[in-house]
């Protein structure tokens, strides 16, 4: 059996690479603000009214004590297995933060300051002697999110003690970086994937934009390996195993280093962030990639959007950024359909349910997450 | 806040080619970068710290130009780093920050040198007056630490090392000074000479460092003269050679010879939970042997094999200990640690790691694996008494330890006063750590983080096996080791800073596939063995022993595992690193081989094949995890094998001619005083088997020889006893042999004026001591006069013993054995004196009383002893009140201590007159008159001279003065001691208390005690939250409250029953929520806020009412919770335990099964709580307790045998007791006062003169104001089924037998009627019968309609409701649904109203228990399924007339509680909450309400 287990918490932070801020009052941004010229079509009433509930939501559901809970937990085909229920996560944890970020909330002011600085707090108290970000079994997809907010958490406050517990996770990324130039569920395996090691190169990315040593070869080995996962141009469909929904054919960049893994929507997306996040913007590849992303993201939406699974979360997370620094018509046809589809799953309390994966609260906060990059706090745009 | 912008930071990122001179990736490249990961590299991480490695490298190139003070400055801001921080060397290897520093320091050049000196000297004048006040030797060495080799640390070091010496800790003191002989400025013999001199001539602050006193050093008591001496020796001082590998490995020395021929002496098989383990290797002291079987220790006697002691670990109680067999690590060494008496081990224990709960797996491949976890513990070597651990099964890690408590990965060493250890964090990554801990208290001296990497792992990243690491080594200053992760390591022993860490080249680990793979192992996990300026380790994830640089961890040379033979043209593989002989480094396993350390300079070696297993003739052992480990002894090297024996080899490797047969033999070895000890595992069992191979004769005749060689020592005879004692051959002659020796041994040191407490001299002692017991024992059957004698012997001995825990057994035994004896009255009454001089308080299991205290025991006896006559009655009666007083709390096997003293007292009293007691009465007497009230002393008398007149008088004073205090807390507690050691209260007595409880708020106890009892109108003790008004307005709504505040939990509602007579100053309108994880929260003040904030609760506590949950009630301000395990009462305004009653506790003499049965109010303003076993509580006693619920003080206690029940009906107390035969079923009916709960009348209901209850249950009995009500439904004896009306005194006022009452029928009480319900709950036609209380005559009666129940109460049979009307719900032959209320007293206030409900509906229930009550109105809820979703049905009835007022619905989910709160209506269900308010007064709403 080839089976491939890929995650505990969903994927995803691409997109947040760089600093999500652009240089503007942290505190109530004014709402013509959000509104750039050429993208008025993009954010409408309702998807702000929608990031709002989804902030309000997850500043409801946030612990005392800083953290977010959700179901740590593996994949097993397309189900999740939780090994901890209801726990404080890492990654649910970041990923919560860090969408408060992308909405324009900063730690220490305005409404959600202290939700914010209550989450840092706790992120950085989970930072390990060795570097590694981890509580109740949370594995490097956690880290990973982890040090991304702690980088962008730095670039906004210059603490010292972020800076510390930043320095250390990101040695830690760096050291446990295999042979292959990727990275794999725990540190230190000998093996890679593609979900894994796009977090990575992220979180590598915010920590060296706020300042943070990163050698350079860590990173080239990393977009290596990227490269290496491509799939043969041609090829049109993939192992019929592998076909996780609809639409069988074969993405750009498979799971793992060998002809059968499968190359699906989200890691092609997830590829394709990669290649961006490391300064690549013109290559074949990324066009196969949004070419394969764009004949599939509908087919993809509707069947794991319907049954909110995770896999919808985690692919739309990795698309949303590669669209957006695409731009475009193909921006606008993709972003338009996930809005729609999105504001739909709203629950009226601001949440998004996640009913196999993580929880709610790691669905609101990528929901939240997506919702948001219009506003353009996140800096990774660029076309 | 400034925010930065992208464009405010470096636009290009390393990898798009362009912006390269960004600072960051300039530096980057300057500097080392990481390992690359090459092919045979081991994934890891190290603490890097990058900052502080530029200052270093800084501060060395400033050095060279001069710059002294600046270098200086840099170098002492890197000596702030971490223990763990690294540097990257030149030459592939990290170095320790602070190490380098600190050495750089030390080694200034001479400029520089004195610039530093004069820095030191400076801080040196600040610091070190505080740290001469400090009263820790601790403060000089962090002045030490602060200016590494500088003059004024030298002097710290002294300093501190004379500070801890002062205080008797040699070792630490030694510590020191062997860290100050090594400074670089004093060479080490002058600083040792220099340390003395101060010594000898150093005043020092207290006298307690004389020269005739003895100090525990290097193992033993030593005279400071010695001590001085051994400390001024150049050389280091010797270190337990046991202790110092691996936690007693042997094996970098020689060990001795066993003495040949060697024999199975003794054999022992020992359980352990681990299957065919290789890997317990035992160590020995040269008295006991030493065993960790991984999940426990044993020790046995190194002479005979007896167990000695034995500590099962936790790991045993834990049902599902198997789920860690698999993940153990085949190359875990088990062994102990020991030094300064003490044995340390590494014990698996129940921890459920948080990176796997359980084994898991999907479709047969392995997900996760729980992996063992080890911790250490502690225990006297001795006794085997645990010392400390770092294990507590309620808090782990416990409090205090979280940085130092983490899973030992390997066997600890003992150096000196410190214990190091591997130990790891497994997070999913191994974060690999040493750790130093005090050997005395395990306190964490030091931790340092050396690396993280990872093992094998399955295809989920999760770990599949635990993490092993080498044992350690120590020598010379620092730890050697290797993380057995593809680096090893070298440590600072005082502070555990690194000195350097060196990777090496590792065996790849086999990819994660589906089922894990195993990466090969070739060496065993050897301790390093330092040798000269090198240390050779065999990693196991390495195929070569290494030898590093012992300074810079430079690799020098490496050995494959595999020996080649040049004649056979085969290759042997090595597994044991054996030690060093003659220069030359010793390995085996197919065979034995050696290596020349010292010459060849060549990198790659081999080394010398000395045999092979073909030579020998053995087969090789396929499986090497089961090869066996060898020792190097001074003749050669034993060899076990698994196919032909253990071999017996010469250094040339040939099997030595005429050595010893052991061809039966094999097994983990060690050697000690000519004897070898083997241990193996059985194959296909749990368990080892462990022997000692020696000759007796041998061994006497060598100890034979010694002693006619040195007649004169004692050390020889006290060897040569010991040895014949142990024989296995025993007779009286070889006894008195034994017997000789030892008198013989002790006689010399007698000569030589040897301390008695020397520990050689208490070793005679101890033996001689044993021996004469045993022969003693063993003739008590044969010749008693003889075994008198040996006890006497034995006796004698025992006295010159110092009694610690492992003899005090014994010695209380022959205590108790001489008393049986028949030795002389004066003999035994010495016995009796001892125990009560030497042994008073030590508690031991004597035969007949149980454990009890040894002053006790020869109490109680001599007691016993005296007759009872006139003459010795005033005698008996004062050695009587001496047990009273020292150990009235103590129970024996026969009873409590009190009872049976203050019985055999009374009777004296009785038999004598009171003159035998006058004495004890003056005696009280005196005492109150000097106590001038003192609670304390005024107590103290009434609990030891309860007999005296005297006693009454303090409890009275007692009370007096508590109540005038205010006290009422005190007052109760008087009281309760009257209730215990009084006959009758003292009315005064009651009148302090009675205003005592008026002034704290407890009316109705006021009340009962000054005999106002029926004070309180019938049925309204108590009552819930009354909603004052119609609730038709909703104020509050809180959606998905419960799942947003209190994570997923469900929520129930809590409302408690407000017990009337407790006036309350602060209104408590608190909102109770439980949540399913067993925690009340009570929140915000409503009214204060107008409305409740449910996101935040103002106080919690954990509450879990369990399945037959007891209400909760409010007394006044204070809220009492009942759970099956214990009763508390809380403050409502702040949640705060002002007492609780524990059943756990088990102080109060509850037993293991009894629960809280029942917890209700008394109407004499006390709370009834009922314990007992719910499953027996026919044949289990019950217990009745009454507390006062203000102060939870205890006022009765009551224990009934055996009873069917217990009952409170309007606050008044009765319970039912089975009599005689139990198929009689008839009981006996016991009305109990409510303030002592003694029964005030006894109705025997058998069926004679009152009717039989069958079942005997209370649930159709009412207590009420003007007598006893009680229905029987089946008939019984003479008797029939009906309603009995009894009057106080239990005769009978008036019967009624109505035909067909059925077995759901019941009665209430409603003013002056009874109304009595036939054919209730039931498909027939229902009717109520309303009887006269007075006269019993029936009025017509009341046809109701099927399916009747009472609106109020659905589940009660028999009860007083606090209306005087009663309300029934029942369905007509329309299927309409009605609701009727029938008035008590007049029929105009009868009313039927129709209900807009259909039949069907009822069958789900009314909402609550019953229908909720205003005052002028009633509001009655059903529920009902709408799909995924539930919707309540609210109707509001006017009482008067029963019309409906208002109809209300909510939709909710799961389930719904409804309560008041007062003047709200609180809606409750598990994930909304409404809040209604009842805005208008009742009677304008009720005229608005009908116009509508």
């Amino acid at each position: 059996m080839n089976m491939s287990p890929l995650s505990t918490v969903v994927l995803g932070a691409a997109l947040l690479s760089g600093s999500f801020f652009r240089a503007q009052s942290p505190e109530e941004p004014p709402e013509q603000d959000r509104r750039p010229p050429e993208g008025g079509w993009e954010i409408t009433e309702e998807l702000e009214d929608a990031t709002r509930a989804g902030l309000a939501y997850l500043a409801r559901t946030q612990d005392p004590e800083g953290f977010w809970r959700g179901d740590v937990g593996y994949k097993i085909n397309s189900s999740y297995s939780p090994t901890a229920e209801n726990a404080a996560h890492v990654g649910v944890t970041a990923l919560a933060t860090i969408a408060f970020f992308a909405c324009g909330e900063v730690p220490r002011k305005g409404r959600y300051g202290k939700v914010v600085d209550r989450a840092v707090a706790w992120l950085t108290r989970q930072v390990e002697e060795n570097g590694y970000i981890t509580t109740n079994g949370t594995r490097m997809y956690s880290h990973a999110f982890a040090t991304l907010c702690l980088a962008e958490v730095y670039g906004m406050t210059t603490s010292d003690e972020v800076r510390s517990a930043l320095q250390r996770s990101v040695d830690m990324i760096i050291q446990s970086q295999n042979q292959e130039g990727g990275w794999r569920y725990k540190p230190f395996a000998q093996e890679s994937d593609m979900s894994i090691t796009v977090c990575q190169v992220v979180a590598l990315r915010a920590a060296w934009n706020s300042g943070i040593h990163v050698p350079k070869k860590a990173i080239d080995a990393a977009v290596a390996y990227v490269r290496r996962s491509a799939t043969p141009p041609g090829v049109r469909r993939i192992h019929p195993r592998w076909r996780f929904g609809p639409g069988g054919s074969s993405g750009v960049f498979r799971y793992q280093q060998g002809r059968e893994a499968r190359a699906t929507f989200p890691l092609t997306a997830a590829g394709a962030t990669t290649l961006y996040g490391a300064g690549i913007y013109r290559d074949p590849l990324l066009k196969r990639a949004l070419s394969f992303m764009e004949r599939t993201f509908d087919s993809y939406n509707r069947y794991w959007g319907k049954r909110r699974h995770y896999f919808f979360y985690y692919g739309n997370y990795y698309a949303v950024q590669a669209f957006f620094i695409a731009g475009g018509r193909r921006w606008a046809r993709y972003f338009r359909q996930v809005r729609e589809l999105l504001l739909e799953m709203q629950n009226p309390d601001g949440s998004w349910d996640c009913n196999i994966g993580p929880g709610p609260n790691f669905g609101t906060a990528v929901a939240t997450l997506i919702l948001a990059v219009p506003f353009r706090y996140l800096p990774i745009v660029q076309r | 806040m400034m925010l930065r912008s992208q464009e405010l930071r470096s636009p290009v990122f390393p990898g798009s080619g362009s912006g390269a001179c960004f600072p960051f990736l300039v530096l980057g490249l300057l500097l080392p970068a990481s390992p690359s990961p090459s092919q045979n590299r081991a994934l890891f991480s190290v603490a890097q710290d990058e900052g502080r490695s530029r200052r270093y490298a800084e501060a060395k190139r400033l050095l060279d130009h001069g710059k002294y003070a600046s270098a200086i400055g840099l170098l002492r801001e890197v000596l702030e780093s971490s223990s763990s921080a690294v540097t990257r060397s030149p030459d592939g290897g990290y170095l320790g920050l602070r190490y380098l520093a600190r050495e750089t320091l030390a080694r200034l050049p001479g400029e520089a040198a004195s610039i530093y000196e004069d820095l030191a000297k400076g801080t040196a004048k600040l610091l070190l007056p505080d740290a001469l006040i400090a009263p820790e030797g601790g403060s000089f060495q962090r002045l030490r630490e602060s200016y590494p080799g500088t003059r004024a640390a030298e002097t710290a070091l002294a300093a501190g090392g004379l500070r801890y010496l002062e205080q008797g800790r040699v070792v630490r003191a030694w510590h020191l000074f062997s860290s100050l002989s090594s400074l670089y400025r004093s060479p080490s013999g002058e600083s040792g000479r220099l340390i003395c001199r101060r010594l000898l001539s150093l005043p020092l602050p207290s006298r307690s460092l004389g020269p005739d006193m003895e100090l525990p050093f290097a193992g033993r008591n030593r005279p400071l003269r010695s001590v001085l001496r051994a400390l001024s020796s150049t050389s280091p001082l010797p270190l337990p050679a046991s202790g110092v590998l691996g936690g007693g490995i042997e094996g970098s020395h020689p060990s001795p010879a066993p003495l040949e021929p060697v024999t199975t002496a003794w054999s022992r098989k020992i359980p352990t939970l681990t299957f065919f383990n290789w890997n317990i290797l035992p160590v020995t002291d040269g008295k006991r042997v030493y065993l960790n079987t991984g999940t426990g220790i044993h020790c046995l006697d190194l002479l005979t094999g007896r167990t000695c002691w034995s500590f099962q670990g936790p790991l045993h109680e834990e049902p599902s200990s198997g789920d860690f067999l698999a993940s153990i690590s085949p190359h875990q060494i088990q062994v102990v640690g020991f030094g300064k008496g003490l044995v340390v081990a590494s014990i698996q224990v129940p921890k459920i790691p948080d990176i796997a709960k359980e084994n898991t797996e999907f479709n047969g491949i392995p997900v996760m694996r729980r992996l063992p976890v080890r911790r250490l513990f502690a225990f006297e070597a001795d006794s085997g008494r645990l010392i400390w651990s770092h294990w507590d099964p309620e808090k782990d890690p416990p409090k205090g330890f979280e940085d130092a408590v983490m899973d030992v990965s390997g066997p600890p060493l003992v150096v000196g006063d410190t214990v190091y250890v591997p130990t790891h964090k497994q997070l999913g990554t191994i974060a690999f750590y040493v750790s130093a801990f005090d050997l005395e208290s395990g306190s964490l001296r030091w931790k340092t983080l050396i690396c993280s990497s990872q093992v094998e792992v399955n295809m989920f990243g999760n770990a599949y096996w635990e993490h092993a690491a080498s044992p350690l080594a120590c020598s010379d200053g620092f730890l050697f080791g290797t993380t057995n992760l593809g680096l090893a390591f070298s440590l600072s022993l005082e502070d555990g800073a690194i000195r350097w860490l060196r990777p090496y080249e590792i065996i790849p680990l086999p990819p994660a596939q589906m089922i894990p793979q195993a990466r090969e192992v070739y060496w065993g996990n050897n301790p390093p063995i330092a040798h000269g300026e090198t240390v050779v380790m065999t990693p196991l994830d390495s195929v070569n022993a290494l030898c590093f640089d012992r300074g810079t961890g430079k690799i020098l040379w490496e050995m494959p595992f595999l020996v080649p033979d040049s004649q056979l043209g085969r290759s042997y593989p090595m597994k044991w690193m054996l030690g060093i002989r003659e220069s030359r480094l010793w390995f085996s396993g197919d065979g034995l081989a050696s290596l020349a350390l010292e010459g060849t300079r060549r990198f790659q070696r081999r080394a010398r094949l000395v045999s092979s297993a073909s030579r020998l003739g053995i087969r090789q052992i396929e499986d090497r995890s089961r090869m066996p480990r060898g020792i190097l002894t001074s003749r050669g090297a034993l060899l076990p094998t698994a196919t032909v024996g253990i071999l017996s080899l010469d250094v040339e490797g040939k099997i030595r001619p005429g050595s010893p047969s052991l061809r039966n033999q094999t097994g983990n070895l060690c050697s000690s005083r000519g004897i070898l000890v083997t241990v193996q595992p059985l194959s296909q069992s749990h368990r080892i088997l462990v022997k000692g191979l020696y000759s007796f004769k041998a061994l006497i005749d060598r100890a034979r020889n010694k002693v006619r060689k040195h007649p004169g020592s004692p050390e020889f005879h006290l060897e040569l006893a010991e040895l014949i004692a142990s024989r296995p051959d025993t007779s009286p002659a070889i006894e008195q042999q034994a017997l000789a020796g030892y008198r013989k041994a002790l006689l010399l040191w007698k000569r030589r004026g040897t301390s008695s407490t020397r520990p050689n001299f208490q070793r005679a002692i101890l033996g001689l001591f044993r021996l004469e017991l045993r022969i003693g024992r063993r003739l008590q059957r044969i010749d008693l006069r003889a075994a008198s004698g040996h006890l006497w012997e034995a006796y004698e001995a025992s006295r010159k013993l110092t009694p610690d825990s492992s003899k005090l057994e014994e010695i209380l035994d022959l205590h108790e054995l001489l008393l049986r004896s028949s030795l002389s009255a004066e003999r035994k009454e010495e016995i009796l004196r001892s125990l009560r001089d030497r042994f008073p308080d030590t508690i031991h299991d004597f035969q007949g009383f149980g454990p009890i205290p040894a002053g006790l025991y020869a109490a109680w006896l001599r007691m016993k002893g005296i007759p009872e006559t006139r003459s010795a009655a005033r005698g008996l009666a004062t050695l009587l009140q001496e047990i009273l007083e020292k150990w009235g709390g103590i129970t024996m096997r026969t009873g409590k201590v009190r009872d049976l003293v203050l019985v055999r007292l009374q009777d004296l009293i009785r038999k004598f007159g009171p003159e035998v007691y006058a004495h004890i009465e003056r005696r009280a007497r005196k005492l109150l008159d000097a106590s001038k009230d003192d609670p304390a002393a005024l107590r103290s008398i009434l609990r030891s001279f309860p007999l005296t007149k005297t006693a009454k008088e303090a409890l009275l004073s007692l009370a007096s003065l508590s109540a005038r205090n205010g006290d009422f807390a005190a007052v109760l507690d008087a009281y309760g001691s009257a209730a215990e050691l009084l006959s009758s209260i003292p009315p005064e007595l009651k009148a302090h208390l009675s205003r005592a409880a008026l002034a704290a708020g407890n009316r109705l106890l006021a009340l009962e005690l000054s005999g106002n009892r029926d004070s309180l109108p019938e049925g309204r003790l108590f009552s819930p939250a009354t909603l004052n008004g119609i609730p038709d307005r909703q104020v509050f709504h809180s959606a998905r409250s419960s799942s947003r505040d209190f994570g997923h939990a469900a929520t129930t509602l809590v409302s408690p029953l407000f017990v009337r007579g407790f006036p309350s100053r602060t209104p408590p309108p608190l909102l109770l929520l439980r949540n399913d994880r067993f925690r009340l929260m009570a929140f915000k003040n409503i009214r204060s806020s107008g409305l409740p904030d449910l996101r935040k609760y103002d106080w919690e506590i954990d509450y879990d009412p369990g399945v037959r949950a007891l209400p909760s009630w409010v007394f006044g301000e204070v809220l009492v919770l009942s759970d099956p395990g214990r009763v508390r009462g809380l403050s409502l305004a702040n949640g705060k335990v002002l007492w609780s009653l524990d059943l756990s506790e088990g102080g109060g003499g509850f037993e293991a099964e009894e629960e809280i049965l029942l917890a209700r109010p008394l109407r004499s303003g006390l709370l009834l709580v009922v314990t007992g076993s719910p499953a027996s509580k026919e044949t289990r006693p019950t217990t009745l307790l009454g507390l006062e619920p203000l102060t939870g003080k205890l006022l009765f206690r009551r224990e009934i045998p055996a009873a069917a029940g217990v009952g409170v009906t309007d606050g008044r107390l009765f319970f039912l007791r089975p009599r005689g035969d139990r198929g009689a079923r008839t009981s006996e009916l016991h009305l109990c006062d409510g303030l002592d709960a003694r029964s005030l009348k006894v109705l025997s209901l058998d069926g004679r003169r009152l009717p039989r209850l069958i079942p005997p249950s209370p649930d159709r009995i009412v207590l009420a104001s003007d007598g006893v009500y009680l229905l029987t439904l089946l008939p019984g004896g003479f008797r029939k089924p009906g309603l009995y009306a009894l009057d106080p005194e239990g005769e009978i006022r008036w019967e009624i037998h109505p035909p067909r009452l059925g077995e759901r029928d019941g009665f209430i009480l409603v003013g002056k009627q009874v109304q009595l319900q036939i054919g209730f709950r039931s498909m027939r036609t229902a009717r109520v019968l309303p009887l006269d209380r007075t006269t019993g005559k029936a009025s017509p009666p009341v046809t109701l309609g099927r399916m009747a129940f009472p609106a109020e109460e659905r589940s009660t049979w028999g009860r007083i409701p606090p209306r005087p009307r009663g309300f029934y719900v029942w369905t007509d032959s329309e299927d309409a649904v009605h609701l009727s209320a029938l008035g008590g007293t007049e029929a105009r206030t009868s009313w039927d109203t129709v209900l807009p409900w259909e039949s069907s509906d009822l069958r789900r229930d009314l909402v609550s228990e019953g229908a909720l009550f205003g005052p002028t109105f009633l509001l009655l809820g059903k529920e009902r399924r709408l799909g995924r979703r539930n919707e309540l049905d609210l109707l509001v009835l006017d009482m008067e007339t029963g019309s409906i007022l208002e109809r209300m619905s909510r939709s909710y989910r799961a389930y719904v509680n409804i309560a008041p709160w007062h003047g709200y209506l609180v809606i409750h269900s598990w994930l909304d909450t409404w809040i209604l308010r009842a805005a208008n007064a009742p009677g304008s709403s009720l005229k608005r309400k009908k116009r509508r």
